[in-house]
């Protein structure tokens, strides 16, 4: 069974086959990062338009790595939602439009559920139950997974996603769009201890997270350097990034031991784009060794959206594959109300 | 040629299937439901003619101005379909779709671009003559006289582009919107050439979507 999977929810289409007994075959991305740079965020329309461009030549890309045929595919899924209207319509319409001339089902695939299966695209592959940890730009969550189809949400960022977080203080401290990444390297380069910033939430008694008050205190911190300073130097800039990405990952963490505890589940799976974050995985994989739990992750290049994850989570969900014909997207859409693989 | 044609770029959902002889035609207000509706209706069409995709020798897309998810939603499902069946695209602009539908000399196109502005161009003896253009209706300029009005657009602004224009138009029909069996005609005059389905190209026209950050602080200076 040869599953085409198609992302096309935000910044980045994706296109992958993935086989149901020789696992990913293919797997083609591009990014739009370049594009909505001088825009210092996502344009939709923008996105869209690029999307339309690259999702057909990126699924030939896919075959041709593979050395498949369109006649040896067996489903194609690809992105309902969550997203970008606009965005997910192209993808959608694509993959429905050429399921429908091959004559083979589809699956609407939740764009989250893609990134919770991904680390099973790893090896070693995490058993089910486990605590996932969601965080990227859009999303920031803690759910316990008991199998395919069966989440629950543990926690959640009240506000700003970690990524969000990121990009908006990078943006505040004069770094290029977006400056999440960029914050991370120069945080690599700051005097730990130097300055200290709030951990909002972190001894609250739920799961839950805040995170946009960081981005007002970075402000605050900031005029206050340069108060101090005259001006805001390099390294003092490399001290607020550290300030910065060390009070996220101390709340991602210690929430991320919290839901383990509650759950009592011993797994702890990462996925979304800041699961790449060096400094989140020591601080994860320290904590972890300490209290004999296993840490999983998604393969780096996986950590981003990507279409291996959408053919991923379309080959679990090949039972729920139907006739193409007409098709919907959901720009929103609760990930608890999924039904179970 | 055997021809199926789509539009989507209206409220309308256009549809028209030649395997040579008359065309089978779906032209209806769908609404919003332009993905609810098309792959069904093309199936019933293929099912009605007793043909499949393979047959075929080109998909035709409503190539743009219009709606711009309209547009991506014809775009991407003609390119799903004809790369299924190894068919080239046929893109036709639906400004030429709508003057097409009038056999007077000179047509003026108008078609609703929402912003207070329309997307229009110019038609002599069914040639377009210049590009299509978008901006204001104010700003529309048509030289000379007899012109006939089409599309949307004369009905959305009926005092920037009936009255203003007054003498220079002996008659205007709001009422035309692009159409699946015209793009069929015009597909097969050969004016349009056919092209593998990744290098479709939609017309959106309003290229300027966003202020770039430098822009925005510019704004705000």
């Amino acid at each position: 069974m040869l599953v085409l999977g198609i992302e096309s929810s935000c910044d980045e289409t994706g296109v992958a086959l993935y086989d149901l007994d020789k696992g990913l075959l293919a797997h083609h991305l591009h990014t739009q990062m370049a594009l909505h740079a001088e825009y210092g965020g996502v344009v939709p329309e923008l996105a869209s338009r690029d999307h339309i461009r690259r999702v057909l030549p990126l699924t030939r890309a896919c075959l041709a790595d593979a050395g498949k045929t369109l006649a040896d595919l067996s489903a194609i899924a690809f992105t309902q939602g969550p997203g970008l209207g606009g965005a997910l319509m192209v993808g959608a319409s694509f993959a429905n439009a050429l399921a429908f001339g091959l004559g083979i089902p589809v699956i609407g695939v939740h764009h989250l559920e893609g990134h919770l299966l991904s680390p099973l695209l790893s090896e070693p592959r995490p058993d089910f139950p486990f605590v996932a940890l969601l965080v990227s730009g859009g999303h920031t969550q803690l759910m316990a997974v008991r199998g395919v189809g069966d989440y629950q949400i543990l926690g959640e960022t009240l506000d700003d996603a970690a990524g969000e977080a990121f990009d908006k203080t990078a943006k505040l401290l004069g770094l290029d769009y977006p400056g999440g990444p960029m914050l991370s390297r120069l945080a690599e380069r700051g005097t730990p201890h130097r300055f200290t910033l709030p951990r909002p939430m972190l001894n609250s008694p739920d799961l839950d997270m805040s995170f946009s008050g960081l981005k007002t205190a970075v402000l605050t911190l900031v005029r206050q350097v340069e108060a101090e300073h005259g001006e805001l130097t390099e390294q003092l800039r490399c001290d607020i990034c550290h300030a910065f990405q060390e009070a996220i990952v101390e709340v991602l963490v210690k929430k991320s031991l919290k839901a383990l505890k509650e759950t009592g589940m011993k797994r702890l799976v990462v996925a979304g784009g800041v699961g790449a974050n060096k400094q989140l995985r020591a601080g994860l994989n320290d904590a972890a060794a300490r209290r004999r739990l296993e840490v999983f992750y998604p393969p780096l290049a996986l950590c981003t959206d990507n279409g291996a994850m959408i053919a991923f989570a379309g080959a679990m969900r090949l039972k729920h594959a139907h006739a193409a014909g007409a098709f919907t997207i959901k720009p929103r859409w609760d990930l608890s109300a999924l039904p179970a693989a | 040629m055997k021809l199926l044609a789509l539009d989507t770029s209206t409220d309308h959902l256009s549809l028209a299937l030649t395997l040579g002889g008359a065309a089978l035609v779906f032209h209806q207000p769908v609404g919003q439901q332009h993905a609810e509706r098309t792959l069904p209706e093309i199936g019933r069409l293929l099912a009605e003619a007793g043909a499949t995709l393979g047959q075929l020798d080109a998909i035709v897309y409503g190539q743009g101005p219009g709606s711009f998810t309209g547009l991506r939603i014809a775009c991407g499902i003609a390119q799903g379909l004809a790369f299924s069946a190894g068919l080239p695209l046929i893109g036709v602009p639906t400004l030429d779709a709508v003057a097409a539908q009038d056999d007077g000399a000179r047509q003026l196109v108008c078609l609703d671009a929402r912003m207070n502005q329309v997307f229009s161009a110019r038609y002599e003896q069914g040639q377009r003559v210049g590009d299509i253009a978008v901006g204001a209706p104010e700003e529309v300029d048509c030289p000379g006289e007899g012109w006939t009005g089409l599309g949307s657009g004369f009905a959305a602004y009926p005092d920037a582009l009936v009255t203003r224009l007054g003498q220079t138009l002996i008659a205007t029909r709001p009422e035309l919107k692009p159409h699946a069996a015209v793009y069929l005609d015009l597909a097969a005059t050969g004016r349009y050439p056919p092209h593998a389905a990744e290098s479709a190209e939609l017309l959106y026209v309003r290229n300027k979507i966003a202020l770039t950050a430098r822009e925005q602080q510019a704004r705000r200076a």
